[in-house]
């Protein structure tokens, strides 16, 4: 029971690593568990906006299901 | 020709030169373009290198974008390129050209594009520094 979660820019610089797999569960819950595993993330993801299956998620207690992706989006800084 | 005459985020070197030819009718009267340049520098600091990186979707959410304001203006036509990957001091990362029948419709729609890729497309910029330090833009 796992969710892809993929790291992008700055959140992938903070882990050190562009994909992680996480246990299924809140939103909340598996921000906390990258924060566990990369305590340089918790600089980072107060910015970020997130993207479950392609679909933007502002619910921190939305649950993602097993083989959901998830994508950490930090501010967008194009043009 | 479709109003939104091309879109494209790409690694390869973009430039108005290019992308005006996309525009181009002899229904319009007025062609305004924008090119977004990389700088030498930033907040008074010297810039050695810069990194753009985009989202799977940034194609995608760029079509929308310019889908949208075709709508909302009286143009001809718009092209947007957004290049990533790394692109030297000088080198365009962001190209836009509008043609449309009269100047206030282009320049607006050209102005508005160019915000909104700032605001709605997922791609970041990343920076070093000529003291070595390097910084994620917009994400201090």
């Amino acid at each position: 029971m796992a969710v892809t979660v993929r790291l992008f820019a700055a959140a992938r610089s903070a882990a050190g690593t562009s994909q992680v797999q996480c246990s299924t569960g809140t939103l909340r819950e598996i921000l906390q568990e990258l924060t566990d595993s990369f305590p340089a993330i918790s600089q980072v993801l107060p910015q970020c906006s997130f993207l479950v299956n392609e679909v933007s998620c502002k619910d921190l207690d939305a649950v993602l299901l097993d083989e959901s992706m998830l994508d950490v989006l930090p501010p967008f800084a194009g043009g | 020709m479709s109003k939104v005459a091309h879109v494209s985020v790409t690694t390869e070197a973009i430039s108005v030169a290019q992308l005006s030819t996309c525009v181009a009718t002899p229904a319009a009267g007025a062609f305004v373009s924008f090119s977004g340049d990389v700088r030498d520098n930033d907040h008074g600091r010297a810039v050695a290198s810069l990194e753009y990186e985009a989202h799977p979707s940034a194609q995608g959410i760029l079509e929308k974008v310019c889908a949208e304001i075709v709508t909302r203006h009286d143009v001809e036509a718009v092209a947007v390129a957004h290049r990533h990957g790394p692109i030297a001091i000088g080198e365009a990362a962001l190209v836009v050209c509008v043609s449309a029948k009269h100047r206030q419709s282009a320049f607006a729609a050209c102005s508005e594009l160019v915000d909104g890729v700032k605001l709605q497309i997922p791609i970041w910029k990343h920076q070093v520094f000529t003291d070595g330090t390097d910084e994620w833009v917009n994400c201090a």
